[in-house]
């Protein structure tokens, strides 16, 4: 992926950019608000991540320009800034993700992943296809191997995530966020009770198991 | 202002006051009383002997026979004066002017039938002279004095009640708004401050002293709350930097295994103290009130039916039971997002602090025009005197138990609690804990009908439960209803515009 990073703190940006790097990413750092809108608006990236104190000019104001010169690439914060206001205005003004530092680089990567193999918008797939598991999302039904599964709604909306996801690693913060809306980190075990549950529907009797456990991360459908 | 005997403070004062006033008044009375007769008194006194004086020298120089004479010109010419002539023969024969039994001599009253005063000489030839002076005006004059004082008494009763009741109540007035202002600070309020009447009388310089205290007590808590803030924040910086130098050198080829999982072991304790920091930052964001303005309409039932859903899966893993009796549209205004950690925070506190086995029930519903939510738990519960302890950061209740949690979320639910103007209240559920939030709900006129209609269920249940005799203790977790209208009292005291 072609990935933008503005991020005026120097450790900090080339912490990311190697990481990036030694994930096989392709990636650009700019260090001040302007030359990032310069490199946005003509760069063609995948995904920019974006700090929201930037020198002259800050991301708030360098996501909507970008957003007026009709650059609808993802955009993710990755700031100090991280009030309860903060999360608010960053997505409300069209950020894709709102990550505070510090941060874990496993944590950034999925979402930076997740982020960049967004479906176009505008044509939302019916269904979703993972091997011979298949997730109808207008009948909300579920088969594996044309054997009908049936799951509580928050497992329903897991597998849809995981599914939307394949191939990728979902961290627990990611679902945390998109299956129950939670922003903060509950001190008990909610996500691995719910996917080991969905597991044993999804995967147990089947030859081979979908879901995987990455160790320290999260968790990814195989296809 | 009322106290334990039932007469209320000003009504005491006053009636104290007029006790000192009248009683004063009545020795005053007593006094001007005593004095005006022993002067009238001594005057008549004075003049009975000035006459008896004049008579009886007459008598020793010319004899009994003047005597009569004089006495009769006296009674002839001088009758204003008043006074009357007596005179008895040896043999107890009245001579002229009856006047029974009269001694000897000296000062006498007598009852005939009006008072008189009587003063008599014994004269040498056994006869008995007296002179005799009716006391009517002394009299007079004294019932004129004690009347007098009468209508005073019961006109500074009068007066002095009224009076002061009026000035023991603005005084007491003055002492309640101090009371008051130093309840709501007591309560946790410290920007609230004194108000001044302007007079710049006593109350207004003593208001003033404790206002210039208060400021400098807040500046102060300001201060410490700064520092603490500052430190979290300033450190959030470097242990940044710290982690991500850890991580990096976690993910290098050159590290082998075993140092990788020690790398990983500090990056996770890293991540404790960061994630404290967070929580105190979150705590400071939410006391400044900074996030006000942002609430909207939430519906507290999809929160509480979500969390629900959320926890219930790994509350039954580790051997507890979640139950969910909540009240259809509690609509208020809020942050979802906040509310959801709080009750988030609860749910989690009583799934971690009790034993396998425990049941924690979330009981939701409208009391009046206030949205009560109840998580209890029937765990081992909280000590009565330590309640009041566990919502301050970094409480725990068990001092020797390493807890990853870092005494942080019952703060950060007083704190979500407050910035909703929400009441939190901890009781003991015996047995377990008991946290009940009382929310200001929100209705509008369409939604108003659809309620009352529940309500309506809600009671049709209850009459249903009594009449079959049913036992509310017999079903766990559910709070009396005579505990509801308790909470519901109060909040009226303490919410209420």
């Amino acid at each position: 992926m072609k990935i933008l990073i503005a991020e005026d703190d120097v450790e900090t940006g080339e912490f990311i950019v190697q990481g990036l790097q030694e994930q096989g990413h392709v990636v650009d750092l700019a260090q001040d608000g302007v030359s990032a809108l310069d490199l946005a608006r003509h760069g063609m990236y995948e995904v920019i991540v974006l700090d929201r104190m930037l020198p002259q000019l800050d991301g708030l104001s360098l996501l909507k320009s970008l957003r007026q010169s009709n650059v609808q690439t993802p955009v993710m914060f990755l700031t100090a800034m991280g009030g309860i206001a903060d999360r608010v205005d960053g997505l409300e003004s069209g950020g894709d993700d709102y990550l505070v530092k510090p941060f874990a680089f496993s944590e950034f990567h999925a979402r930076i992943c997740s982020l960049g193999r967004r479906p176009p918008l505008g044509e939302p797939a019916m269904k979703l296809k993972v091997a011979d598991l298949e997730l109808d999302q207008i009948s909300r039904s579920v088969r594996r191997a044309g054997k009908v599964i049936d799951l509580q709604p928050t497992e329903y909306r897991l597998l849809e995530h995981l599914m939307k996801n394949v191939d990728r690693i979902v961290t627990r913060s990611m679902l945390l966020e998109s299956v129950w809306q939670f922003n903060f980190d509950p001190k008990t075990n909610i996500v691995e009770t719910h996917v080991s549950r969905l597991r044993a529907k999804v995967d147990r009797g089947f030859e081979k198991e979908l879901i995987l456990t990455v160790r320290g991360s999260g968790y990814k459908m195989l296809s | 202002m009322r106290n334990a005997h039932g007469l209320s403070t000003p009504i005491k004062m006053t009636l104290l006051y007029a006790i000192f006033f009248c009683l004063s008044v009545i020795v005053l009375g007593g006094i001007v009383f005593v004095g005006i007769r022993n002067s009238l008194e001594s005057q008549l006194k004075a003049h009975m002997e000035r006459n008896s004086g004049e008579l009886l020298g007459e008598y020793r120089q010319e004899g009994l026979a003047e005597l009569r004479h004089a006495i009769h010109e006296r009674l002839v010419e001088n009758l204003p004066s008043r006074l009357w002539y007596s005179l008895r023969g040896p043999n107890g024969k009245v001579e002229f002017d009856p006047l029974p039994g009269f001694p000897e001599s000296g000062w006498h009253t007598l009852e005939a039938p009006e008072e008189l005063l009587v003063f008599s000489t014994q004269l040498e030839d056994g006869y008995t002279f007296a002179i005799t002076s009716p006391l009517n005006e002394i009299r007079e004059a004294e019932r004129a004095v004690s009347n007098t004082f009468t209508a005073a008494v019961l006109l500074i009763l009068f007066f002095g009640m009224a009076g002061g009741y009026v000035f023991t109540r603005q005084f007491l007035a003055k002492l309640d708004r101090l009371r008051k202002a130093a309840d709501t600070i007591g309560n946790g309020d410290l920007r609230h401050r004194i108000p001044l009447n302007g007079s710049g009388d006593d109350f207004d310089q003593l208001a003033n002293i404790i206002n210039t205290m208060l400021g400098r007590i807040e500046s102060l808590l300001l201060e410490v709350q700064q520092v603490s803030t500052n430190i979290a924040h300033d450190l959030r910086t470097p242990l940044g930097r710290i982690r991500q130098k850890l991580e990096t050198l976690a993910r290098s080829p050159q590290t082998e295994a075993p140092t990788r999982e020690v790398i990983e072991s500090v990056i996770s304790l890293l991540d404790d103290t960061l994630a404290t920091f967070s929580a105190l930052l979150r705590i400071a964001e939410l006391k400044s009130g900074a996030r006000r303005s942002g609430f909207v309409d939430v519906n507290l039932t999809l929160i509480l039916e979500n969390l629900v859903t959320a926890y219930s899966a790994s509350a039954e893993e580790s051997g507890r039971k979640l139950i969910l009796q909540v009240d259809r549209r509690l609509m208020m205004l809020g942050d979802r997002a906040l509310l959801t950690q709080l009750f988030a925070n609860l749910i989690e506190n009583s799934l971690l602090h009790t034993p396998v086995g425990t049941e924690i029930t979330l009981l939701a519903c409208r009391v009046g025009r206030y949205l009560e939510v109840t998580v209890q738990d029937n765990g081992p519960g909280v000590p009565a005197k330590e309640l009041s302890q566990i919502l301050k950061p970094f409480y725990k209740l068990n001092r020797s138990r390493t807890d990853s949690t870092g005494g942080l979320g019952l703060s950060l639910v007083a704190a979500i609690a407050k910035i909703h103007d929400a009441k939190l209240l901890l009781s003991d559920a015996q047995p377990g804990l008991r946290v009940v939030t009382v929310f200001r709900g929100r209705e509008r006129s369409r939604e108003k009908s659809k309620d009352r209609s529940t309500r309506f269920r809600r009671q049709a249940i209850f009459s249903f439960e009594s009449f079959t005799g049913y036992d509310q203790e017999a079903r766990p977790g559910r709070p009396e209803r005579k505990a509801r209208g308790d909470i519901a009292g109060k909040m009226n005291s303490h919410i209420d515009p």
